[in-house]
């Protein structure tokens, strides 16, 4: 954890305090918020986010004060949750409370039994018992997942890359040949020093590209590109064999493939992070300070 | 005792595993039934962990208060947060805590001004991070990071109107890189995860892997 | 003047950061917005729901406050599509932080549309489990929802009173901002339960959904605050969302040229360290900022 700069973070916590105390006596004289249950929520909810804020200036006593509060107030929530929706809901109402207890009420103790079993894994003479607890839930969870995931996540997703080749033109049979150049030329341009392969070339990524905007220009070679890519990346995560001669080559343009798809990800993340602060903004201008 | 301790779970979650897997495949109406009641045998357990963690957290900050740590006051404003809440979701609106969930009051109240803006805050504060880290680090030291960088600015102006108004159909092109390029390094990525999480079920299962039951004595 | 440039003061990218978004809030610019063909699927999916005898749409709230933003206006835009077709919506949330916004845009659009709790719409509440709450909803929905949020007998409701599995529903949006949609609604309902699913995630997420709508097992996407935002478009809408726009153009606007600014220094000073050196080699130590700069 950073140390607190005693000037900077005094100047932090005055700077977001006496904003957040000036804009609000502006906006209660305006008439634009009232002292009632709504408009001291508005007020609370501003007064949070100034001081979560206030972090940027500095780490400062205003920040840490309201992120602990708000994980005090995230735990409280989580736990009146589960009470209510699930545990009141599902074991107590059932077994305590119901005018007509349901027939199979054992299922439901075998279940409340367990659970007991996994909260006392804070005593420690006895907190081996959770681990039957454990060993159960993590049991079943690796057992269902096994076969969906390989219905659902391998072996649907390996059906789509292979099916269009059955029906493939020649703009494919174009982008396969241009594909198997591209690797030729990795192939050429790579050195190997010391059984390390040394990392250099323009002429292949500036073909890819290349054949890349053909593509999109023309609208063909959709499938065959996939294809390629597909091949080459789970070329580059096959860490069994050495990356040299073809395989190096083949594993390059899996790099390739993967630094267009990790700009795709810091590109949507940049959108998604800026999309956030557009949220708070747009309560701190609109619902607070009645500016849009 | 080191059977109870050790073996008796391995054999529990080699059991369960084993059934899991074969009742996803067995059609008749005994397995379903008899999945269905593990799923949510399942499920109830899962709650209770969700106690564990609560208990986990207010514990934690119990012994730094205890021991006097550094920034130990600050554990008293988890408790007031705490404490506020857990008042109000008892009281339930006068109904108590054995009556259904009572619909606003204070316990709606505190979601909506204080848990709900902290945490949209928190991940606001992100957007000026992530700015501060593109322009400090973000170098087109290598085709690789070149690469990157097109993909990146691509995406970022094709995403919203601006890139439209700058060429027409910088959109497509921003479209294309995502279901083309993009689809096929994610869809060899994700076929290398779900491998790897297939294999590590069966670990699981055959009790290679026992991480899941904490420490190492016995 | 280029090490100063390239060590300024964070506090300062902080600003202009604020200062672009606020001031693109305060004046407005008419900006192009077209919906994409993924976000078209997911309004096309819902569409097609409408006419069908108790067509129902079953929304699944996976995000929390920290997603809000990208989030909810899909949420309120698709529930409001659903009841100006007389469409009924039932609602859940594999996510417990989703809970108070689920009832929030339930709210909103219900009595935006004269809609009527119980026999329209219902809110189902939370229960952990994940792939186990799916798997029980895929065999007998009733077990695992016997009340919704507020208490009501799911067999009670006129809204869910003929749903017994999950396949039942006509269309589920899964609005998601972690691995529910790929690891829990993707792997477990599509296949096994035959659910017809559309998804509004958040823009970190949508680059790894790419593989499931060229498989078909995501009908439909609306990608963070842009999707919203067409998805405003084809409801005919001018919400927070289409508003957002012009500040998140001017971001990412702001953004580029910063990352450009950055290496044109970063090149500036390579070639400056170059030429001083009497070797003519660039010191590898000029690269990196001093350790004790801010940020």
């Amino acid at each position: 954890m950073t140390k607190m700069n005693h000037a900077s973070s005094r100047t932090a916590t005055l700077l977001f305090a006496a904003l957040f105390v000036l804009l609000s006596v502006w906006q209660l004289a305006a008439g634009n918020l009232k002292l009632d249950v709504d408009g001291l929520g508005v007020l609370t909810a501003a007064g949070v986010t100034l001081a979560i804020f206030s972090f940027l200036y500095d780490d400062n006593p205003l920040f840490k004060i309201t992120e602990h509060l708000y994980v005090g107030v995230s735990a409280a929530y989580t736990l009146a949750l589960i009470w209510y929706q699930v545990l009141r809901g599902d074991l107590i109402v059932p077994m305590f409370l119901a005018e007509v207890r349901p027939p199979e009420i054992w299922t439901l103790v075998v279940p409340s039994v367990l659970g007991i079993m996994l909260m006392i894994h804070f005593v420690p003479q006895v907190s081996w018992l959770s681990r039957i607890s454990f060993a159960f839930v993590v049991g079943f969870g690796a057992g269902i997942s096994i076969p969906a995931n390989i219905a659902a996540q391998l072996l649907e997703q390996v059906h789509p890359t292979l099916a269009p080749a059955l029906g493939w033109g020649r703009p494919d049979v174009f982008v396969l040949v241009v594909a198997f150049a591209l690797i030729l030329t990795a192939f050429f341009v790579l050195r190997r020093e010391s059984g390390q392969v040394s990392l250099t070339g323009w002429v292949g990524p500036t073909v890819l590209s290349l054949v890349f905007l053909l593509c999109f220009f023309l609208d063909v070679g959709t499938a065959s590109l996939v294809l390629v890519g597909v091949i080459a990346v789970l070329t580059y995560f096959f860490f069994s064999l050495e990356h040299t001669g073809a395989v190096g080559a083949i594993s390059r343009v899996g790099i390739w493939f993967l630094m267009v798809a990790f700009g795709a990800s810091f590109g949507f993340t940049i959108m998604a992070r800026i999309s956030l602060l557009i949220g708070r903004m747009q309560f701190l201008l609109g619902d607070w300070l009645h500016l849009l | 005792m080191i059977f109870l301790k050790r073996t008796l779970p391995l054999i529990i979650a080699f059991v369960i595993g084993i059934i899991a897997i074969a009742i996803y495949y067995i059609p008749h109406q005994t397995a379903q039934n008899l999945q269905e009641t593990l799923a949510r045998w399942n499920r109830i357990i899962a709650s209770f962990a969700f106690l564990l963690g609560v208990y986990s957290l207010m514990h934690l900050h119990a012994q730094r208060i205890k021991r006097q740590q550094a920034g130990w006051g600050y554990s008293l404003f988890v408790y007031l947060g705490f404490a506020m809440m857990l008042i109000a979701a008892i009281y339930n609106r006068g109904n108590g805590p054995l009556a259904g969930q009572a619909d606003g009051g204070a316990y709606d109240w505190l979601y909506y001004n204080v848990f709900v803006p902290a945490d949209a805050s928190m991940f606001a504060m992100l957007a000026f991070f992530i700015a501060s880290a593109a322009y400090r680090t973000f170098r087109a030291r290598t085709i690789e990071a070149v690469i990157l960088l097109v993909a990146a600015v691509v995406v970022m102006l094709g995403r919203v109107p601006i890139g439209e108004l700058l060429w027409s159909r910088m959109p497509d092109l921003q479209e294309w890189l995502m279901s083309v390029p993009n689809m096929a390094a994610k869809r060899g990525i994700l076929l290398g995860v779900y491998l790897g999480a297939v294999a590590t079920a069966l670990r699981i299962i055959f009790g290679i892997e026992r991480s899941y039951l904490g420490g190492t004595e016995e | 003047m280029i090490d100063r440039l390239l060590n300024i003061d964070r506090r300062i990218v902080f600003l202009f950061i604020f200062v672009g978004v606020a001031s693109a809030m305060l004046f407005r610019l008419p900006l192009p917005i077209t919906p994409r063909p993924d976000v078209v699927s997911v309004y096309e999916g819902i569409d097609a729901v409408k006419g069908r005898p108790g067509g129902t749409v079953l929304l699944s709230f996976d995000y929390g406050p920290g997603s809000e933003p990208e989030l909810q206006p899909t949420a309120i835009n698709i529930m409001r599509q659903c009841f100006q077709n007389n469409v009924r919506v039932v609602g859940m949330a594999l996510w417990p932080d989703a809970v108070g916004l689920a009832r929030a845009a339930f709210d909103s659009a219900s009595r935006a549309c004269g809609k009527e709790y119980k026999k329209d719409w219902t809110f189902l509440g939370y229960k952990p489990g994940m792939e186990t709450l799916i798997i029980n909803m895929g065999q007998d929905f009733k077990s695992a929802f016997g009340q919704d949020y507020l208490g009501t007998d799911t067999n009670e409701m006129e809204v869910t009173r003929d749903i017994t599995k999950l396949g039942d529903f006509d269309y589920v949006v899964t609005l998601a901002a972690g691995r529910t949609i790929d690891g829990v609604w993707i792997t477990y309902a599509v296949d096994r339960y035959s659910v017809k699913l559309g998804g509004a995630v958040t823009a970190v997420m949508s680059p790894d959904m790419f593989p499931y709508l060229q498989s078909r097992q995501l009908k439909g996407l609306v990608s963070g605050l842009a999707g919203a935002a067409e998805y405003e478009k084809l409801v005919n809408v001018s919400g927070s969302a289409t508003r957002g726009m012009q500040p998140q153009s001017v971001a990412h606007a702001i953004i580029i040229f910063f990352i450009l600014i950055g290496n044109v220094m970063y090149f500036l000073q390579r070639r400056r360290d170059r030429l001083a050196s009497p070797s003519g080699v660039a010191s590898p130590s000029r690269f990196a900022n001093p350790s004790g700069s801010r940020g």
